[in-house]
């Protein structure tokens, strides 16, 4: 365990280095993940970005090793407190799920059992990970339906499922993912289902319960907007690889992968009416093949010679990561100059 | 109706409402009603596109469905293009059919699966009456108008993307020439890449074929990019409409202003008055006394638990229905 964590990066909870998860699936092999590259500090809300099929749900999955085995095939490392999570077994593994990392998900009530009460729901977690009795379960329970916000909390305790909104449904699913303390909340997606003024109430909630438990947050999600509102640092994943990191300002105000950029100016922006909107020309390539070339090489407008090769992270600026050709040499004299 | 055909609007709704039955037990008349839209008037003019935004259960859909007489209105009138329309049945809707479509949310929902496209797109025309040659032709003409290459017409819905297929979608709704379209949520199942592609060819026909639409979003941002007139609509009621640019400069109605500070803007440096609405959506069968949006404003006194307020002109044709302005 020590030596372990000699390698992590100082600072850092969660630390994903070139992970790579091969799918099994009916019309051949898909390389869903392709060297993926995290780093998560500690109490930091760290946004992972991109559109459909980029590999975001993928990487939160492959995190706490939800994929049947069977099925697919992971290489690399996730450090973990000190710990490789892909090399535990499977009960040590178990200790970590719910306890030291949890989860939710876009959808609270296909998460949720419609046959049981929130409340016990939420008890059984903690009963679970910390064997204690249900007088102390319930108190714990009570005490987090009031931290989550759902009000009055011995009411809310008994309700099933279907007695809840939305929103209501969503605080019960992060009532159970914070029962038991854990350093590392993954939220793929949460407010996707629910409505603005709504989303807004729970992304207020996630802000807020990072800051009080000090708690990590790997927050999934393909809208840039909940990016700049919530997190302090963003990847943007495109093709199954993470092709740039930085915090969340540099994110918008110096976008250096022409993908990043490309999908930052398509979102229609207030006082612009009627103007035609940025867009990416052609569409993400399907990942039934392996290959070294950068992977937006296809659609982007920067295309060179050099984008055959793979691309390797460079940082531009302290902080701020990114892996193309052109945009690494760009950015780097641009810097230089500065300097 | 025929003196002033040009200047009657294309569609005009004048106090629609649609109400549902809902708990109907066995043998027996419910009570209750759910009430989906309730007291809605509207037009929209040759060549506009009207936005209707709202969150979900607040009777956007219904509303658009109602625009089309494909549910009928429980009361109030419906106009299209001056002719009275209200609760004319299938049959003496098939002349207007052709004249009206619809784009719906999901376009791999609204294909048939075990359907070639070039078959989907070529029996709307046949249906109403085109021969094949002529519909033939005229898809010919429309997979040049949404960019898309003619091959693409012997594939299979599974064979293609989210946005291709709403391009196709869009197509589809254009063959017979229509003079009204709803637009139901169009770029809300596509990534960000691609809605902002399917708006642009959205406002690149509505430019070349002079089209109107009513444009269904829950999405501020979206309908602030693409419609002429915008109506925020709030349990089955329009809270706030007008102009676009006047509308979002000079939000009047609370709910409105919450729901536009309620999005996440994608500039970090934004400064921003956030209101945060406590609690809710009330649900549309047990409305709250009064003004609607009551239970949830920050600004509700008691004269909006007594009487629900109307739509009122505050200049430019921007309506608010609100007790403080």
């Amino acid at each position: 365990m020590a030596h372990d964590r000699t390698n992590a990066a100082p600072g850092a909870l969660l630390e994903i280095r070139d992970l790579k998860v091969d799918l099994m699936t009916v019309r051949g092999i898909v390389y869903a993940l392709d060297g993926v590259n995290l780093t998560v500090g500690a109490g930091e809300i760290h946004g992972v970005v991109g559109e459909s099929g980029c590999g975001k749900s993928m990487t939160a999955k492959s995190i706490l090793r939800l994929h049947d085995p069977r099925r697919c095939r992971t290489t690399g490392e996730i450090l973990f407190e000190g710990r490789d999570l892909n090399r535990l077994s499977r009960r040590e593994m178990e200790k970590v799920r719910g306890k030291r990392i949890s989860m939710i998900f876009q959808d609270p009530m296909v998460s949720l059992n419609p046959l049981i009460c929130v409340g016990e729901q939420i008890a059984e977690t903690i009963r679970q990970h910390e064997g204690c009795s249900k007088g102390v379960s319930r108190q714990r329970t009570l005490q987090l339906l009031s931290q989550v916000g759902i009000m009055p909390p011995e009411k809310r305790y008994g309700q099933y499922p279907f007695e809840l909104s939305g929103g209501l449904q969503q605080r019960v699913m992060i009532a159970i993912a914070i029962a038991c303390n854990p350093a590392l909340l993954i939220a793929d997606e949460p407010t996707t289902a629910l409505d603005v003024t709504i989303q807004a109430q729970v992304l207020e909630l996630l802000k807020r319960l990072s800051g009080e438990m000090a708690m990590s947050i790997l927050l999934i999600t393909h809208n840039f907007g909940i990016v700049a509102e919530v997190c302090d640092r963003v990847s943007v994943m495109y093709a199954g690889r993470v092709v740039e990191t930085a915090d969340a300002r540099t994110i918008f105000r110096n976008p250096c992968h022409p993908y990043t950029r490309g999908l930052i100016d398509s979102i229609p922006r207030p006082g612009a009416r009627g103007e035609a909107l940025h867009t990416i020309p052609g569409a993400p390539p399907q990942l039934y093949d392996r290959s070294d070339a950068c992977p937006y090489m296809a659609r982007c407008p920067h295309a060179a010679g050099v984008c055959d090769a793979r691309p390797e992270a460079v940082e531009v600026e302290p902080g701020h990561i990114v892996s193309c050709h052109i945009a690494a040499c760009h950015c780097v004299k641009g810097g230089m100059l500065h300097g | 109706m025929a003196e002033n055909l040009r200047e009657s609007p294309v569609i005009r709704a004048e106090h629609l409402k649609k109400y549902f039955p809902t708990d109907k037990e066995f043998l027996r008349k419910s009570s209750r009603v759910l009430k989906a839209v309730d007291d809605v008037s509207l037009s929209i003019e040759k060549g506009e596109i009207m936005g209707i935004v709202g969150e979900s259960g607040c009777g956007k859909s219904t509303l658009g469905r109602v625009l089309l007489n494909l549910t009928p209105a429980t009361d109030g009138k419906l106009f299209f293009q001056g002719d009275d329309i209200t609760g004319l049945n299938p049959r003496a809707m098939k002349p207007y059919r052709p004249r009206m479509q619809m784009i719906f949310q999901n376009p791999f929902a609204s294909f048939n699966p075990k359907q070639r496209i070039a078959r989907a797109l070529w029996e709307v025309g046949r249906v109403h009456g085109m021969s094949a040659d002529a519909a033939r032709a005229r898809i010919g003409e429309l997979m040049d108008m949404v960019h898309l290459p003619l091959e693409m017409l012997e594939r299979s819905p599974a064979e293609l993307s989210g946005g291709q297929l709403q391009r196709l979608a869009i197509a589809r709704a254009l063959v017979l020439n229509p003079d009204f379209i709803v637009a139901d949520e169009p770029v809300s199942a596509l990534d960000v890449s691609v809605q902002a592609q399917i708006l642009n060819l959205i406002m690149e026909l509505r430019a070349r074929l002079h089209m109107t639409m009513l444009f269904i979003s829950h999405e501020m941002t979206v309908v602030e990019h693409i419609c002429d007139r915008v109506a925020v609509m709030y349990l089955g009621r329009i809270v706030e409409t007008g102009p676009t640019e006047a509308l979002f400069s000079n939000l009047m109605h609370p709910y409105a202003q919450a729901l536009v500070s309620a999005i996440p803007r994608a500039d970090p440096d934004e400064v921003k008055a956030r209101i945060v609405l406590e609690g809710d959506i009330p649900s549309a069968i047990d409305l709250p006394a009064g003004c609607r949006f009551s239970s949830r404003c920050p600004r509700c006194t008691e004269e909006c638990l007594r009487s629900e307020p109307e739509l009122v002109d505050t200049g430019h044709g921007h309506l608010v229905a609100c007790h403080h302005i």
